[in-house]
């Protein structure tokens, strides 16, 4: 994971709307930002898609930011998942999309046989703002203080969730017993 | 991170191609300016120049608006075709309310006003009782005629004026009474009081001119 203070030094060209701005940090979260919305969205190119979105949003608000490299990425991640979740929205009012674009299971782009199913059945016990806080923490590496800061939480409720999701997801990867 | 190894396996990479279409699409955005720069412009238009157009339209010759109110009229004219002749004539209008008089600013829009009046006849009356009220205080200069010089003072009544040489001064004059005078000081002999509208007025013909003949003006003359 790239660190916050890496990112600290492109926040004045991110404000002035700088293209070689936008093209570092996109090099250096995009890996993050596309893994957490395929996390949410269970398709690659979906998630690839709300990660588009959310810098194209940032070219939009760039004017506007206050901050460090620590709130950019806190930024950029609600902003790829507020992306997410309109998406997961549209897939609710229009059920009607064909189903090959909402693949069932995760598909890992270097595996076409998809991922391990253990993890997956495992991943699929757990509700949806557990996937994203386990996603956050253990897929982007990111801390409890800025998990917090995504979801405007304060810290203790997104340590004592994150810890439901991590024990209820341990107890399935050790069970073993794909679903 | 270490306490789920497992799920390494669901990091993603950026193709290539991804990457440089996802950042072709950022660098179009950023060549577009900011939504909110035009949303303050747009509303500092949709403010600024409904509200400055309508205080240009009471703007006056020598006001910091006027401009404004003459370039705006060929865009209004496509709308109310008559408007730069009607601009004209009320312009001229609130200058007479103001007192004003020949020079400069009313002839130039007695000017103009008959040239849109040209293409706009029905204005040609209210121009006329414009132009007559300016006439009728003496302020318009307007063709000389033979007809003022008729009633310049004859060696009779200028030897009444010697006799009586208070009469003009200490009279009470209307509006229409100063045309008399304006008439009365294109003489040689009149006074310092009537040479100086006869400087203006000396031409006073026309729409103005007739003024100068009136049965009430001659009845006041000794």
């Amino acid at each position: 994971m790239i660190e916050a203070t890496e990112l600290d030094r492109w926040t004045d060209g991110i404000r002035r709307r700088s293209n070689d701005a936008f093209t570092a940090v996109y090099d250096m979260l995009a890996t993050d930002l596309v893994s957490y919305a395929f996390g949410m969205l269970r398709d690659r190119r979906s998630a690839e898609d709300a990660v588009q979105q959310a810098f194209l949003e940032l070219t939009r608000s760039a004017h506007r930011f206050r901050g460090d490299g620590r709130s950019l990425r806190a930024w950029l991640f609600r902003a790829t998942r507020y992306s997410c979740l309109d998406e997961i929205r549209r897939r609710k009012r229009h059920p009607e999309i064909p189903t090959d674009q909402l693949p069932e299971k995760m598909i890992h782009p270097a595996d076409p046989d998809g991922i391990d199913p253990r993890l997956e059945s495992a991943l699929l016990t757990l509700n949806n703002r557990q996937r994203e806080l386990v996603m956050l923490r253990h897929v982007v590496g990111l801390s409890g203080a800025e998990i917090a800061a995504i979801f405007k939480r304060s810290r203790p409720a997104v340590y004592a969730a994150l810890d439901r999701a991590e024990t209820r997801l341990r107890s399935e990867l050790d069970q073993g017993t794909p679903r | 991170m270490s306490d789920f190894p497992e799920l390494n396996q669901l990091r993603l990479d950026i193709p290539e191609a991804t990457r440089m279409r996802h950042l072709a699409a950022i660098e179009a955005a950023l060549r577009r300016r900011p939504r909110r720069r035009i949303a303050v412009a747009a509303f500092v238009a949709a403010v600024l120049v409904p509200s400055t157009a309508f205080a240009a339209e009471a703007a006056l010759p020598g006001d910091l608006l006027y401009p404004v109110k003459r370039a705006l009229e060929p865009v209004i004219g496509l709308v109310d075709a008559d408007i730069a002749a009607t601009h004209r004539i009320d312009e001229l209008e609130r200058l007479m309310a103001r007192g004003a008089v020949a020079g400069g600013d009313v002839d130039r829009l007695i000017s103009e006003a008959e040239v849109e009046v040209q293409r706009h006849p029905h204005l040609e009356s209210r121009l006329e009782a414009v132009v007559s009220d300016l006439g009728s205080m003496g302020d318009v200069p307007t063709s000389p005629e033979p007809s003022t010089m008729t009633i310049a003072p004859t060696e009779s009544t200028r030897q009444t004026e010697q006799d009586r040489p208070t009469d003009r001064t200490t009279s009470t004059m209307g509006p229409t009474d100063r045309a008399t005078s304006t008439t009365v000081a294109t003489a040689p002999e009149s006074t310092g009081d009537g040479s100086d509208r006869g400087s203006g007025g000396g031409n006073s013909g026309g729409l103005g001119g007739s003024d100068t003949t009136r049965p009430s003006d001659r009845g006041e003359r000794p």
